[in-house]
């Protein structure tokens, strides 16, 4: 991966976030301006001061320049403080445009990206790589604009004052901005490699945080705390040597400012002797000199964040670039209950770098509109992965799914996902109040609707007992048991209303008094809707229309539940008397 | 109560050590190598205006050109031993951290979202250590500072004293500001976990988000975070530009000072060009030094809000106990089990609910214990109360007669395993996974995977035991997850096992053939097993049926089916 960043890379980021705010924008130029005009006078009046004592001006008159320096350096101060609050202002507007954009692109991609990621590298990608940009955007387009004015304009004055004293900070200017210009990506690899060092590190220690119940249980702590050890002495690696290389750009400029008061006065002085300049000027220069020195120690410190933003900035930008594996379509699925095709379905995880064998191998069977299917197989023989196919999450490899006969790819993703619901039964809880986790942080469903559906489901009583009701924050470990779990996520279906409802191994974790209670409210639930259960227990079965067995990726039988059962050779009616004994012996 | 800044500014200081002193020194000097530059501009200015010193002196602006070199050979020591410096703080803080949250009761653990608490990890142990190299910065302004003072005083006493004034109290003034600083970084920090704890969760779930179709409505969320986050970073940014502008503008107006006293003696000739070059040159530092003050007293109440978060997710553990980072003593081995005495086991939630309530068994090695009941009855607590992952648990556990009490660190492998509800499994490879930092025995791992009836679908791998499982185990099915967290408790073979339902994703035939295997290697093992299943309940020597956290019935699977508890359970398969 090249470390270099485009400069049409910075353009597209600064065009797209900045635009849009360019009012903002040009309040700030304006104040950049005011703030270099009293920064320029301040000398200017100092060295009229020196002036006017050599030229034995009354005290009045030394004493008015006084005022008028201080009102020159308190308006200033005023123009920088309105700088940084509109810059950061800015700054921030952009960055969080930003970080939007991303979350909006990251979550649009399917899980064959997804797999490879873990939460803590996503919160580097969107927040920590951001934050670095973000100082980009508040400070760094500010600070060097700003920096080149007052370079510029100091140089101008004093060319207009005395060329040759303008010469010579001209001569400096120059040659600073050529070594920072020479330096600027000294340090881009080991800031580069300080972020993919800290996102394994904190990626590790979510992924750590988030199974601690684990952890303890097997006693692997000190493994963790090793571990742990090891990407941090990784981490000091880049940190030390990025920051020793990205000291070259203040450092430099600060040693040659130095030299250059060395310069004026040696130069100063020649031409004062020569009785070419005037005392004041000499002075001024000197102040000019010093003040040189900020602009451009701020360009270098700013080049120097810069190239832990361009870091940032590439991997910002390979973020966006990848692409979804998923095209979405235009059409909306029908707003009945729709039949549901398979038809020569082949698929195979593509892990980007090597083709895996096919997980499923020419599937076809067709459901038609409000009957259910019960889909059997054993673990890992693909019946999950025909599920996440149903929803897009992947698509097929070869052969198409279709819903009322239209393939998948033709639907708005959006669409197809709000049409069809599903109960896994690991269920997803995020770290958020009760409320969330049911609607998804949709505000459009009621309070009325929420105890409606926990009421069904028979969780009213653990509702009572939550301290802050429908506001109490879940934590997935201290307030839900798994089975409890399992019903907020029928809980989650039943609020969507889907035409098409998926149940994967929705009751594995429900007692055999709950699932009585789950079985009625999913008889109101799935009345009359398209319906596909995967489960273990043939109980659960039986009341289906369809049967369906997958055996290692393949259709191994399909038909109607009563054919089947009647047939004695059928594997179904095999596993019926095979499961019962096992069950029930 | 929350250890001071000023303590922990002296932790961090001993923990940079020599690194840090070196910082300390270089600075020092390159400010005194600063005041060079400004003294003889101040003598040629003056030399020329008096017309004295017409020669100008190349010598010493050769030496000067000669010490700058110097100056940046050092400037980049300076960055070196900076970066060495917080190193140590850094590591020790993460490190002991970590330590202290995994020695807590697991399942109370962890205070706030896995992403919320890894913010705190980040951001705030990296903020920290800026604060001592500014202390740094502070001192060696101070020196220099000290001498300009004197030498300004030397060319014009009184004007030097007046300029004293205003500065003194604008230090004094900055006292006032304290409690804002500390209560806008809180805010701003809150906001900033509430974002990055949420980019965590959503992406620890985002195959629920994406399948509920629910993409807008979390990026409608997100947007909101993201709004409050940079509401409350403007209120914090504004503020500290307030203080930073009254800091900085001491200098300034020191210098209008400056002008408005010496202005009988520059009329007279007494104050000259250079005076006025070495006032404005000397007062732009000490203005600097103002300034960093001012930055510095600030920061210790952006720390105090840093080291409450950090003391917070350490259960209140202090920052002395932190940095000294004492590694506890390994816990002794557990002796060989004769027998597990489980006494009035109670655990008690944070509401005074009662989650299990004076809970008795006795197990041996050989025995299976299983723990049946309806949902939210109490079943995992009861495992996890055994395994001391929860506070508020009384009653005792005693292993051969002796009692091991919370948070029962050794009840960990060699002796004891556990494998929870919803196993999680971490993106390492499937072997990592397995021996978990153990000593690495093949023979070990294809006995652990045969004992889960894994062995066939290893073999299905194409890198087999190598094989990377993904972030929490997403690469691998459902079923495939369960059996390899039930390979991993069977690893080693310890002597109790505690298995909170773990074959609920398994299909039938796969856990048919994983309780026969069970039975085939559980022989000399205690077992403690959570189940609705009914052949695992036939193989217990008792069942406990647990309604509300309490026993409501025990014993073997033929005295319990007669009775209505397990007539149920049977009639429904």
């Amino acid at each position: 991966m090249s470390a270099r960043v485009e400069f049409a890379q910075y353009q597209a980021l600064l065009y797209r976030y900045f635009w849009p705010q360019r009012g903002q924008v040009i309040l700030l130029i304006v104040l950049i301006l005011a703030d270099n005009a009293f920064l320029l006078y301040g000398p200017n009046v100092l060295a009229q001061f020196v002036e006017a004592a050599l030229a034995g001006a009354t005290s009045d008159a030394l004493q008015w320049l006084g005022i008028v320096y201080l009102v020159t350096a308190l308006l200033r101060q005023g123009a920088q403080l309105a700088t940084t609050y509109y810059g950061e202002m800015t700054g921030w507007r952009a960055a969080n445009a930003l970080r939007f954009d991303l979350a909006k692109h990251t979550l649009g991609l399917d899980m064959t990206y997804h797999k490879k990621q873990t939460p803590g590298v996503m919160i580097e990608r969107i927040d920590g790589d951001v934050s670095s940009l973000n100082r980009f955007f508040s400070q760094m387009v500010l600070q060097i604009g700003g920096s080149l004015l007052l370079l510029v304009s100091t140089v101008g004055v004093l060319m207009w004052l005395d060329w040759r004293l303008g010469l010579l900070l001209l001569a400096f200017a120059v040659l600073s901005a050529w070594m920072m210009y020479a330096l600027r990506e000294v340090a881009v690899p080991y800031w580069e490699g300080a972020r993919e060092a800290a996102a394994q590190l904190f990626s590790f220690l979510e992924e750590r945080l988030a199974g601690i119940e684990d952890i303890r249980g097997l006693g692997a702590s000190e493994n963790v705390l090793r571990r742990l050890t090891t990407l941090m002495e990784r981490k000091n690696h880049f940190d030390i040597r990025g920051r020793v290389y990205g000291a070259t750009t203040w450092i430099v400029p600060l040693g040659l400012a130095a030299l250059l008061t060395v310069a004026i006065l040696g130069f100063g002085s020649w031409l004062y002797v020569r009785g070419d300049v005037s005392l004041g000027l000499i002075l001024m220069t000197i102040l000019y000199g010093e003040m040189i020195v900020w602009p451009i120690r701020n360009i270098a410190s700013e080049i120097d964040q810069l190239q832990q933003a361009a870091a940032g900035i590439v991997r910002v930008a390979q973020l966006q670039t990848i692409p979804s594996q998923l095209r979405d379509g235009t059409r909306e699925v029908p707003m009945q209950v729709p039949a549901v095709g398979f038809a020569g379905v082949t698929f195979a995880y593509n892990d980007g770098d090597s083709d895996t064998e096919p997980v499923l191998r020419d599937v076809s069977f067709q459901l038609p509109a409000g009957q259910t299917i019960g889909l059997l197989g054993r673990t890992g023989s693909g019946k999950s992965t025909l599920i996440r196919l149903l929803f897009r999450l992947y698509d097929v490899s070869a052969g198409q799914i279709t819903i009322d006969g239209v393939p998948l790819p033709e639907f708005r993703l959006e669409s197809l996902r709000q049409r069809v619901g599903l109960v896994t039964q690991d269920v997803q809880l995020f770290y958020a109040t009760i409320r969330d986790n049911l609607t998804f942080f949709n505000p459009d469903i009621s309070d009325e609707q929420l105890y409606a559906a926990l009421q069904m489901l028979g969780l009213e009583r653990w509702l009572q007992r939550q301290p802050e009701g429908l506001d109490t924050l879940l934590t997935s470990t201290n307030t839900l048991s798994a089975g409890e779990a399992q019903l907020i996520a029928l809980a989650r279906v039943y609020l969507k209303q889907p035409q098409v409802i998926i149940l994967d191994e929705a009751s594995a974790r429900i007692d055999p008094e709950t699932e009585k209670l789950v079985e009625r409210a999913l008889d109101t639930v799935l009345a009359g809707k398209t319906t596909i259960i995967i489960a273990h227990r043939l109980q659960t079965v039986r009341r289906c229309d369809y049967i369906a067995i997958l055996a290692g990726g393949s259709l191994a039988e399909f038909g109607s539940e009563q054919a089947l059962r009647a047939d004695e050779t059928s594997r179904y009616a095999t596993l019926l008397r095979h499961g019962a004994t096992e069950e029930l012996a | 109560m929350t250890t001071s800044p000023a303590s922990v500014i002296g932790m961090m200081m001993r923990k940079g050590g020599w690194w840090y002193v070196t910082n300390l020194i270089i600075i020092v000097c390159v400010l005194l190598i600063e005041l060079l530059p400004g003294i003889i501009t101040r003598d040629v200015l003056n030399g020329l205006q008096g017309g004295t010193l017409l020669d100008v002196p190349w010598l010493i602006l050769a030496g000067l050109i000669g010490v700058t070199l110097v100056r940046m050979v050092m400037f980049f020591t300076l960055s070196f031993a900076h970066a060495k410096a917080r190193i140590p703080t850094e590591n020790t803080l993460r490190r002991a951290l970590l330590r202290r949250i995994l020695q807590m009761p697991a399942v109370r653990a962890l205070k706030g979202s896995p992403g919320e608490v890894v913010s705190r990890f980040r951001d705030d142990i990296n903020e920290m250590p800026h604060v001592i190299f500014q202390l740094n910065d502070i001192i060696a302004l101070g020196v220099f500072s000290a001498i300009a003072f004197v030498m300004m005083y030397q060319t014009a006493p009184q004007a030097t004293l007046v300029i004293a004034v205003p500065l003194v109290f604008i230090v004094a003034g900055a006292r006032f500001a304290y409690d804002r600083i500390y209560h806008y970084r809180q805010e701003r920090r809150r906001a900033a976990g509430r974002v990055v704890g949420f980019i965590g969760e959503t992406y620890g779930a985002v195959q629920a988000v994406q399948v509920a179709g629910a993409e807008r409505h979390v990026l409608a969320h997100f947007a909101q975070l993201n709004k409050a986050r940079e509401q409350a970073t403007l209120r914090e940014v504004l503020f500290d530009g307030l203080l930073d502008a009254m800091f900085r503008n001491a200098s300034t107006i020191g210098t209008a000072i400056m002008m408005l006293m010496v202005h009988q003696q520059a009329a007279s000739g007494q104050f000259q060009a250079g005076d006025v070059a070495f006032f404005v040159y000397s007062l732009g530092i000490i203005g600097e030094l103002l300034g960093e003050l001012g930055i510095f007293l600030g920061r210790q109440q952006q720390m105090r809000v840093s080291i409450q978060r950090l003391e917070n997710i350490a259960h209140a553990q202090p920052m002395a106990q932190l940095f000294a980072e004492t590694t506890p003593d390994a816990p002794a081995q557990l002796p060989a089990l004769h027998e597990l005495q489980v006494r009035d086991l109670t655990v008690t939630w944070s509401d005074g609910a009662v989650g299990v309530d004076g809970v008795d068994f006795d197990i041996k090695p050989g025995q299976l214990i299983v723990v049946t009941g309806v949902v939210g009855a109490g079943k995992t607590t009861l495992l996890r109360g055994l395994m001391g992952m929860l506070p508020n648990t009384t009653g005792a556990v005693l292993w051969n007669g002796v009692d091991i009490s919370i948070p029962r660190d050794q009840f960990a492998p060699p002796a004891v395993a556990y494998t929870s509800q919803v196993p999680r499994l971490f993106s390492d490879s499937l072997q990592e996974n397995i021996v978990q930092g153990r000593d690495i025995s093949d023979p070990a791992i294809n006995d652990a995977l045969y004992g889960a009836v894994f062995e066939y679908d290893v073999a299905q791998f194409e890198q087999g035991v190598h094989t990377l499982v993904g972030a929490r185990g997403v690469r691998l099915s459902g079923g495939q997850i369960q059996r390899a967290a039930f390979a991993r408790m069977l690893y080693d073979r310890p002597q109790l096992w505690c298995i909170d339902d773990v074959s609920s994703a398994l299909d039938i035939e796969t856990e048919s053939q994983l309780w026969k295997r069970f039975a085939e290697i559980r022989a000399d093992v205690a077992c403690v097993v959570v189940t609705h299943r009914p052949h695992v309940m036939q193989m217990a020597d008792e069942i406990l049926v647990l309604q509300e956290g309490r026993v409501v019935a025990r014993g073997t699977y033929a005295t319990l089916v007669s009775t209505v508890v397990l007539g149920q359970e049977a009639s429904a398969h």
